[in-house]
């Protein structure tokens, strides 16, 4: 039990120190890309330390905290279960189904703090966030239950499992990688789907009234949401035992998502609904239809 | 307060704080043009850890591009107050220092300190980006050794703001808490 | 002292009259009293559980009312005395400014012996004689509620009374057939049925489906819902429109399974009891009641249309026919009984103290309402299905079921449903109880404690479902196990296996509790926030105080999902094409009525000849 506390601990900072470096080192990549110098690595730090010490901040009432406590509660709670490489710390419950769930309670949370602001800039934030999620979960969904469906098993560890034996899910079903990509595009809220905080046009969404340690903590938030559902994609398509393997293709993963988004301009929300229903969506159903196909 | 004063923690925080400035996108006057060129490709402000943000809560620096007309002095007592501390103020500008070229116009304001507490002056007219970055590395460096402390000034003279900005505004300042 | 249903519902119809005549002297007693009763009810049929009791009652002639609770019909006679006892724990204080409470009293307690009387009927006589007086009496309720209420009820009639005609034929071939209504006679020959029984499954699962809310004959329910009083909209949708469910359960799984496993099936397999087409059915409800929930502005419709989807998960659930599904579309009557119960009761707390249902009109209500915003907020959270939660578990066990067999266009629309419903759900929350208050609701309450304590008991209910799910599953793994019907496995209070994986939902909500704790804690060493006025936001540094005098029209809450809805609009609405029908077949019947009726009398003798002339050649 203390063993596996402990464990806990180290994973969370470990997943923690990891990301918030890896974003650092994104935010030099797309400097690079601009022809910029960017920041140091260790930029991320400098930005989540000096937001949790600030001196004041401000709080709309009770909501608008526990919406805050709820969202990087259960994001860290979803990291829990979230395996790494071929190690978890609950190995018989890295259950995808609880994950992507307990994932929306942080989502939940977090609208929920936003709206509680009162703020109608936050509200149309959310709106558009709710919305964009409903246009790329259903892409996402079509592949994932595909590989649930020939792993045989909805614990992650299985899949990989299934994996290790079957070659990875990368080369078997392409089609199904590249939609759960551009899914991943949208979960991220990388551009060209990052309409939810649009910053020069709705003051940044939902995050418009966040101040001091309230945006400090819904920034852990989002690294670790990052986590999660990076490692969600590299478990899903290029699931494999090793840990080391897992992070340098949980890095490629990353900053080729990065390098994307930072030659991208921002879709309209409705735009992002019509793209993501036809394209991804058309394409998974064509992906599921081959893969059906062959095996029968 | 002087260094010898000051924690550990304090200056762990303030060195954290030197090193992440997030300025509020919010331009008074033309001197905001000087901004873009600073925070592009051939200048990048980014690699210093400042960053442009789109609200009032979310940054540090309230930056003052240039000559504030009396109308737009309102807002931005009204926005610097929605900042939260530590919040820094720079001057942008020789209009903020004397009224620059608008020294004689009945519509905007001369000394920007009277109004509120400005860390620092960038002057010029305008200043280029090499000036710009150059003030902001000195407010960086200001910041990790407690120098810039206008926040805390603001707080303790807030009367002798007050009066001040009274008597430029009339019945039209609108003060939050 | 042993409780019967039979003695239950004599009880009840007694105490109707003195609860009419008490809710006249005064409302509050008359609603304690129905309080009470109805805690006798969930008191009787909870000590009832492991027993099996038959009871009559005698009528005069040849015929008894026949009842009887056993394993099979529990979790339904449970779950239903449950909403009716919180329902009228609410009506304490609730029934306070309403016109006809007395009335409304006496059919409550009508409607709850209906509800023992459906689900507690051992033959299909007594089920059709309760399900009409649930009719009826819902009628009266309904048209006791705004406005247009009374076209509303009419409307609830009318296709009260398409099911009960359905039903009616229904019970008469199988009368003839088997010469008895007793459930357990015709459970018994359901395989001597082969010729009836396709007509039988259309009939019945048909009125099933009407009553349940299913597409495509789920348009009642936006107008009933809409209209009828507040109260009873928390018993239409958590029980009445259950029975539709349980009609679908007898006829779907309960007889066949039964007549299998007496004929000496050790293992009734989904091939036995999977009915595709109903399933798809199901499925087109969960699609059609999501989205049309999304684009509702009114807080009760938006319920109402999302009772279509989740009733869409009910059949999907028990049509889909392996284990884990019957138990998941079983166990998700409960959580939607209680759910629905929520939200309804939340609505109604929020009518109570607004006078309006509209969404548009409020905001901010969690400044003055904790108890309603905490029991919607749980409410709404199993709703979408999110873990640690009931609804998680039961739309957790179907999509095991769907993925299992891997069924991919029903798995998709199952979480298309679920992923929609974070939409709909969050709609009301947003625009109702988060954002900025209204001045004119400045001096508004909570709401009194009666109707807190019964939000409140179904809050805790959905969260002990949730953390310890084998309260729930266990009555109803007790059914598939009594039908040899391939289960899941469950240990402990929270540990659910099933062929795909496991899932412990007490573990689920532990982690939950230590991340959620961890960061409370954090928060709190850190620098103390300051609590600022709801007006005082960040508006571009314009000073909104000043320039409006209404702040009010800053919270954003008119066409929350406009931009979604522009992409969804082109959709065909079935509603409409019903109104297409209904306008031609009124003209038609104009027509017909200008011929025969306004041409003067010798047209009509006319007429009246011919259709003699036509009645004697034919021989009639």
């Amino acid at each position: 039990m203390v063993n596996m506390i402990i464990l806990a601990v180290v994973f969370v900072i470990g997943a923690f120190i990891f990301q918030v470096t890896l974003s650092g080192f994104s935010r030099k990549v797309v400097a690079r890309i601009q022809k910029r110098r960017g920041p140091t690595v260790f930029q991320n730090f400098y930005d989540i330390g000096k937001l949790l010490f600030k001196e004041s901040s401000i709080s709309h009432g009770f909501i608008f905290d526990f919406g805050i406590w709820m969202a990087l509660g259960s994001t860290i709670a979803t990291l829990l279960f979230m395996p790494v490489g071929g190690w978890a710390l609950m190995p018989k419950y890295a259950n995808i189904i609880v994950i992507i769930y307990l994932l929306a309670v942080g989502s939940l949370g977090m609208a929920m703090s936003a709206v509680g602001s009162g703020n109608p800039l936050a509200s149309i934030g959310v709106s558009r966030a709710l919305t964009q999620m409903f246009a790329y979960e259903l892409p996402f969904v079509v592949i994932a239950v595909l590989i649930i469906y020939l792993a045989k098993s909805s614990n992650i560890l299985k899949i990989i499992e299934y994996q290790t034996q079957n070659g990875w899910n990368l080369f078997s079903m392409p089609i199904g990688a590249l939609v759960a990509y551009i899914s991943l595009m949208g979960m991220l809220g990388k551009k060209p789907f990052d309409t939810p905080i649009a910053p020069a046009e709705i003051a940044s969404g939902p995050l418009v009234e966040y101040s001091g340690k309230y945006l400090g903590f819904l920034m852990i938030q989002h690294e670790f949401a990052t986590f999660i559902e990076v490692g969600l994609f590299v478990h899903l398509f290029m699931g494999s035992t090793s840990i080391i393997g897992f992070l340098i293709k949980y890095i490629i993963v990353y900053i080729s998502a990065v390098m994307i988004s930072s030659v991208m301009a921002r879709l309209k929300i409705d735009e992002v609904v019509k793209f993501y229903w036809r394209w991804p969506l058309g394409l998974a159903i064509l992906q599921a239809i081959i893969t059906l196909g062959v095996r029968f | 307060m002087s260094m010898s004063t000051v924690s550990l923690m304090e200056k762990i925080k303030n060195i954290i704080r030197g090193h992440s400035l997030w300025m509020l996108h919010y331009c008074t006057g033309c001197g905001a043009m000087e901004l873009p060129p600073t925070m592009t490709a051939r200048f990048d402000m980014e690699r210093l850890g400042f960053a442009p943000m789109a609200t009032p809560r979310q940054a540090d620096i309230l930056l003052v591009t240039g000559y504030l007309s009396v109308k737009t002095l309102r807002r931005l007592i009204y926005t610097y107050e929605q900042m939260q501390d530590p919040k820094w103020v720079v001057g942008f500008g020789s209009c903020t220092i004397n009224g620059g070229i608008y020294y004689d116009s009945y519509a905007t304001i001369k000394r920007l300190d009277l109004y509120l507490p400005v860390d620092l002056y960038i002057a010029g007219c305008m200043p280029r980006p090499e000036a710009v970055i150059n003030g902001f590395k000195k407010l960086m460096d200001m910041i990790k050794s407690g120098e810039a402390n206008g926040w805390k000034k603001y707080k303790e003279n807030l009367e002798w703001y007050r009066a001040n900005q009274r008597k430029i505004l009339g019945d039209s300042l609108y003060v939050t808490r | 002292m042993a409780f019967t249903i039979g003695s239950l519902i004599y009880s009840g119809s007694i105490f109707s009259v003195i609860i009419y005549l008490l809710t006249r002297f005064s409302v509050k007693l008359g609603s304690i009293f129905t309080t009470v009763l109805f805690g006798l009810y969930v008191y009787a049929i909870y000590i009832l559980k492991d027993s099996v009791s038959i009871s009559f009652i005698h009528l005069p002639g040849a015929y008894n009312l026949t009842f009887k609770a056993d394993l099979f019909n529990w979790p339904f006679l449970m779950i239903g005395t449950i909403v009716l006892f919180v329902s009228a724990l609410f009506s304490i204080h609730g029934l306070k400014s309403f016109k006809s409470a007395a009335s409304f009293n006496f059919l409550s307690v009508l409607v709850g012996t209906s509800v023992l009387g459906v689900f507690g009927a051992n033959d299909l006589l007594t089920l059709f004689i309760f399900w009409e007086l649930m009719t009826w009496a819902s009628f009266f309720l309904v048209s006791m509620g705004k406005k247009e209420a009374r076209s509303a009820a009419l409307f609830f009639l009318f296709m009260s009374m398409i099911s009960a005609y359905l039903m009616i034929y229904g019970m008469f071939l199988v009368y003839n057939k088997v010469g008895s209504f007793s459930l357990d006679v015709i459970a018994n020959n359901w395989g001597d049925l082969s010729d009836i029984r396709g007509r039988l499954f259309v009939l019945f699962v048909l009125a099933g489906l009407i009553k349940g809310g299913v597409w495509p004959v789920h348009v009642w329910l936006r107008t009933t819902h809409g209209n009828a009083p507040n109260i009873f909209s928390s018993v239409l949708s958590g029980i009445l429109i259950k029975f539709g469910s349980f009609i679908v359960y007898l006829f779907v799984v309960f007889f066949p399974a039964f007549y299998l496993t007496t004929k000496g099936v050790s293992s009734v397999g989904a091939e036995k009891l999977s009915h595709p087409i109903l399933a798809y059915i199901g499925a087109i409800s969960i699609m059609i009641g999501t989205l049309s929930a999304i684009r509702q502005n009114d807080f009760k419709k938006l319920i109402a249309f999302s009772s279509v989807s989740h009733a869409g998960y009910i059949v999907l659930g028990i049509a889909f026919g392996t284990g884990s599904a019957i138990l998941g579309g079983l166990s998700h009557i409960w959580v939607h009984a209680l759910t629905a119960a929520g939200m309804f009761l939340s609505a109604a707390a929020v009518y109570y103290v607004t006078g309006t249902t509209n969404m548009d009109e409020m905001g901010g209500l969690v400044r003055k309402m904790p108890i309603t915003f905490t029991t919607y907020l749980v409410a709404i959270i199993s709703v979408a299905g999110i873990p640690p939660l009931a609804g998680f578990v039961s739309k957790w066990l179907i999509y095991q079921a769907l993925i299992a067999k891997g069924n991919y266009l029903l798995t998709f629309i199952a979480f298309f449903g679920s992923v929609g419903s974070f939409l709909y759900v969050f709609r009301p929350l947003a625009t109702v109880f988060l954002g900025q208050l209204p001045h004119k609701y400045d001096s508004v309450k909570e709401v009194p404690w009666s109707m807190q304590l019964s939000m409140l008991i179904v809050t805790i209910l959905t969260i002990v479902f949730g953390v310890f799910p084998s309260f729930m599953l266990k009555p109803i793994i007790r059914i598939e196990e009594a039908l040899s019907i391939p289960t899941v496995k469950i240990e402990g209070y929270s540990n659910i296996y099933t062929m795909l994986t496991q899932l412990d939902m007490f573990l689920v909500a532990i982690i939950f509790g230590i991340g959620f704790i961890f960061v409370t804690i954090l928060f709190f060493l850190l620098a103390k926030s300051t609590k600022v006025e709801q007006y005082e936001q960040y508006t571009a540094g314009e000073i909104v105080q000043e320039i409006s005098t209404t702040p009010e029209i800053y919270h954003y809450s008119k066409n929350y999902y406009r931009s979604f809805e522009r992409v969804i609009e082109w959709a065909p609405s079935l509603e409409e094409y019903y109104r297409i029908a209904a306008r031609h077949i009124s003209r038609f019947y104009d027509i017909l009525d200008g011929i025969i009726f306004k041409s003067g009398i010798p047209m009509y003798v006319w007429f009246i000849t011919i259709t003699i002339l036509v009645l004697l050649l034919i021989r009639w």
